[in-house]
């Protein structure tokens, strides 16, 4: 187990700057979620991490030692890639026991570490398949196993998940979470899946166009995103924008309505508030439904208020249609004020 | 529409049925003709394609009469070494030009496809005097060294084409997993590229079988003589008086290719049509 520090990381491929000046620390046994939209040089700082791709500037340090010039192999860091990257030539046993038999492994010692990881992964059945032979989730979990195997420092994972249907995605996302609890190791995950990093990090440190926008754990994310990006990035259904100006009573939207009444900062340009933040109240904001989505537990709302688009999770069951009227009041305690800029002011 | 559906039906068959006996007709000929009796032979072209009776003899006298198996056996040793060396030398080179990427790698790639557009007459007159310097005239070497030249640039874009396919991420996975450059070639792609090697070895073994030009210029002595050259000795000094033993030469001659080629036909097709290696 190790803490991972990274301080004013640079690289760029030819004059483009993918990431900027990147700084963050992992403590020991933390599970990060590096998380932004395509793009945003998130796989490329985890491959920095691993050692799959150079730095031009900056530092890495993995429990203390400088890795920069180190190769990927001495780095103690074991890597689940997307699309599995199973040896296809080798039978599960053969995938998760290849780095300990590079390493020099007694036989002995190598089937022992292989049954356990097998076991923990409930792995056993498929020991002597091979990769073409089993499902996605199978060869996702052949993936992790020859990662647990070499025991290593810190575990990186670059988007494992997006190649398996929603159901299975579910089920291995919780698998991970378990893993990572069992395990105990310091664990970067890459996902541009948001409910993934929402689910499953101790932190979530969203990215774009090589910045860190925000870090922190994903409560704190959710309800006080720092600026418009990070705000309407974290969270499904993402969260309402309304844009205006603040007066003295109050916040007034472009069309005239007013959604917020009180003091609030001032130079507050746009009013956000999450979907489920505003309930069913006869003397809310008149709301137009244009599409109605019921889930089961809950009903999404997709309607305008005024000329401005809404979304609203409503908590129950109701019976309605599109092209009724709605009346929605605002949780005001759970407003969000920005300024021109996008940050966050509140 | 119904006679459309049928001529979009019979025409390909009927086109690979004539593909097939122009093929086919001279080898059955030649073996046919390789089973025939001396007397059936002799009422020429009026014989039948498909002879009364399995006359050996022709096979007894062709070994008898010739170093046959001399030939085979040269033929054999110079097929392996060039195949070898061929492949040897190019899995490397294209993995390193394919998957190492270092400046200038598209230009070596481009270097090595130059020695397509060489003539091999043109070759012939430069060889011939560094193998005389080299003292390699009528070793194995004069003949099997020029091969691995010609073949190297097929042999190398081939297994290029084929690294190309390799998903990255299985070669960062073993260098992760502690597999160094060398290891992560040998442990990884060269397995992966079994399908490719395959293929080059189909494909310069029939060249390198039938090598005549190379042989016939650098190997004097009788002692080393490939099969091709040795057929041609055949021809001139029996052809003219026992013309079955020399279908019957003809025939042994060309079986191994036939036989490596049914046996690996298979692997060849796959390597043909296979897209990228997944996991």
């Amino acid at each position: 187990m190790a803490d991972v520090s990274i301080r004013r990381l640079g690289k760029h491929f030819g004059t483009v700057k993918v990431l900027k000046d990147v700084s963050l620390d992992i403590a020991d046994g933390q599970f990060v979620v590096l998380v932004g939209p395509s793009g945003c040089g998130k796989s490329t700082l985890l491959r920095t991490i691993a050692g799959l791709e150079e730095v031009n500037s900056g530092e890495i340090r993995i429990a203390d030692r400088l890795v920069n010039d180190v190769p990927a192999k001495e780095r103690d860091i074991a890597m689940v890639f997307q699309s599995y990257a199973l040896y296809p030539h080798m039978t599960v046993s053969d995938n998760m026991s290849f780095s300990l038999r590079l390493k020099g492994v007694p036989k002995g010692e190598i089937k022992e570490k292989v049954a356990r990881a097998a076991e923990i992964l409930d792995l056993g059945h498929l020991i002597d398949r091979y990769p073409r032979q089993l499902s996605g989730g199978q060869r996702q979990r052949v993936a992790m196993g020859r990662a647990i195997v070499r025991d290593p420092a810190v575990f990186l994972f670059d988007e494992p998940l997006s190649n398996l249907d929603a159901k299975l995605r579910v089920q291995m996302r919780a698998e991970i979470k378990e893993l990572h609890q069992q395990l105990g190791t310091t664990m970067i995950y890459v996902t541009h899946d948001q409910v993934e990093a929402m689910t499953m990090a101790d932190t979530i440190v969203v990215m774009r166009d090589g910045v860190i926008e925000q870090s922190g754990s994903p409560l704190e994310l959710y309800d006080r995103p720092r600026n418009l990006f990070v705000a309407e990035f974290i969270g499904s259904p993402s969260m309402n924008f309304l844009k205006g100006t603040s007066g003295s009573h109050g916040f007034l939207t472009d069309d005239g309505v007013e959604v917020y009444s009180g003091v609030l900062p001032a130079g507050t340009t746009t009013f956000g508030i999450r979907p489920e933040d505003m309930v069913l109240d006869p003397n809310g904001l008149d709301v137009e439904v244009v599409v109605v989505e019921p889930t089961g537990p809950e009903t999404h709302v997709i309607g305008r208020l005024g000329k401005s688009p809404v979304a609203v999770v409503i908590r129950e069951r109701i019976e309605i249609k599109s092209g009724e009227r709605i009346r929605l009041l605002p949780n005001p305690s759970r407003a969000h004020f920005f300024d021109a800029n996008g940050t966050r002011l509140n | 529409m119904t006679s459309r559906l049928k001529l979009t039906t019979w025409l390909p068959v009927l086109l690979v049925a004539i593909f097939l006996v122009i093929q086919l007709f001279p080898v059955i000929w030649v073996i046919s003709a390789s089973l025939q009796t001396p007397e059936a032979l002799a009422r020429g072209p009026s014989n039948r394609l498909i002879p009364d009776t399995l006359y050996l003899g022709n096979y007894v006298r062709a070994f008898d009469t010739s170093p046959l198996l001399q030939y085979l056996l040269n033929s054999t040793i110079i097929a392996v070494l060039t195949i070898g060396l061929t492949i040897i030398l190019a899995a490397p080179a294209a993995y390193a030009i394919e998957k190492m990427r270092f400046s200038g790698s598209r230009i070596v790639l481009n270097y090595f496809l130059l020695g397509l557009m060489i003539p091999v007459f043109v070759s012939l007159l430069p060889i011939f005097q560094s193998l005389g310097f080299f003292g390699l005239r009528n070793t194995y070497w004069a003949v099997v060294l020029p091969q691995v030249g010609f073949q190297l640039p097929v042999a190398i874009y081939l297994y290029t084409s084929f690294f190309r396919g390799i998903p990255n991420e299985l070669l960062e996975a073993a260098s992760i997993d502690g597999a160094g450059v060398f290891r992560t070639f040998w442990s990884v792609a060269v397995p992966l590229s079994i399908n490719a090697t395959i293929t080059i070895v189909v494909y310069n073994f029939i060249f390198v079988w039938n090598e005549f030009v190379f042989a016939n210029t650098f190997l004097t002595n009788d002692a080393i003589k490939t099969l091709p050259v040795g057929l041609n000795d055949f021809v001139s000094d029996m052809g003219r008086r026992d013309y079955g033993a020399t279908y019957a030469a003809i025939v042994v001659s060309v079986l191994p290719t036939v036989a490596l080629y049914l046996f690996l036909n298979r692997r060849v097709i796959d390597s043909m049509t296979a897209g990228a290696v997944r996991g």
